[in-house]
């Protein structure tokens, strides 16, 4: 399949991936209410997207540094920005202005499928920009190849990803609406999204360093630091099956 | 005669604050995004359009920076202030 770039639309998907991704929010969180005061929300969100903005870029300008220098001028100008920066960012950023406000509850669930469908969103932005954009796959066989315009099918991997995200947002919906420890739907899209991430990576021509690219480290960072919470919540959902039965 | 705030009005600002923060930190994205497609398309005739947006771009980028900036200084005060 052939198919002609429109890189102009990529920020169209970004805004568009933002604001859908707001309503979703509003309106998951008018449907199932929130334990949270709304300047403490506030607080969360703010802090959330400062944290995914420097996160975002901060990843995305090491991704460079083979190839750049890392200049003041560099972190306002053109460059990669990467979703796996943004998430690790973000989820920083709250934990720590969380701890400055004592806010000791866990805060992440009403994110969850926002976050799955704003990143679905974007990922058609990230498709169609096609070359200029660096999500594309490695060269490929496979019927459903797309020649982004140089001759050379390869694996649509933004695709790939927006069928995953689908698939994960429907299933953390469900999740979401039976009883569960608080936190675990945020934890659990978390997980789900770098082990994705770590595995959809490796056919994505990216410069490794040591057999993996750097996103692929980061995501493995974060698995490590996530595991504990994932073992806490799946002994204590198992514990509660128990005094089910 | 001046009254202290009452705690719903402090409450109030510090909504607004995050709030205000918010938007300008999903602005500094967009604005990103924008300058980074500008800079893909500047080639040939669209040169003087790429370069124009990703000034703009850039702009908008210096001015959500310093409101953030702005914002940050001010929550460090009010926090000082409140203890």
């Amino acid at each position: 399949m052939t198919f002609t770039p429109h890189p102009g639309l990529h920020p169209i998907f970004e805004a568009l991936a933002y604001t859908v991704g707001y309503a979703v929010y509003r309106r998951s969180r008018d449907r199932s209410g929130d334990f949270l005061p709304d300047d403490h929300r506030w607080l969360v969100i703010a802090s959330a997207s400062i944290g995914a903005l420097l996160g975002s870029r901060l990843l995305g300008l090491l991704e460079e540094i083979p190839f750049s220098q890392i200049t003041w001028r560099n972190l306002l100008l053109p460059g990669g920005k990467t979703i796996v920066g943004g998430l690790l960012g973000g989820w920083i950023a709250v934990e720590i202005a969380k701890r400055v406000k004592s806010i000791h509850s866990r805060t992440g669930d009403l994110f969850a499928v926002p976050l799955c469908i704003g990143i679905a969103i974007g990922r058609i932005g990230c498709f169609l920009a096609g070359l200029a954009d660096d999500t594309f796959g490695i060269p490929t066989s496979v019927p459903w190849g797309v020649d982004f315009g140089d001759g050379i099918p390869r694996h649509p991997t933004q695709f790939y990803e927006i069928l995953f995200l689908t698939l994960l947002a429907l299933a953390l919906h469900r999740y979401d609406r039976r009883p569960h420890p608080e936190g675990a739907t945020f934890r659990l899209f978390l997980a789900a999204y770098l082990a994705w991430r770590l595995a959809i990576d490796f056919i994505k021509p990216q410069p490794l360093h040591y057999g993996l690219n750097l996103i692929q480290w980061a995501c493995i960072g974060s698995l490590f630091a996530l595991a504990p919470s994932i073992v806490e919540l799946l002994q204590s959902q198992e514990s509660t099956a128990r005094s089910f039965q | 005669m001046s009254s202290s705030p009452s705690s719903d009005e402090v409450r109030r600002k510090s909504i607004s604050l995050s709030r205000l923060a918010s938007i300008l930190a999903v602005t500094f994205a967009i604005a990103f995004g924008l300058c980074a497609v500008s800079a893909m398309g500047v080639v040939g005739d669209h040169q003087k359009v790429g370069t124009g947006l990703i000034w703009i771009s850039v702009a908008t980028e210096g001015v959500c920076l310093v409101g953030l900036l702005g914002i940050g200084i001010i929550a460090i005060f009010r926090s000082i202030r409140g203890r």
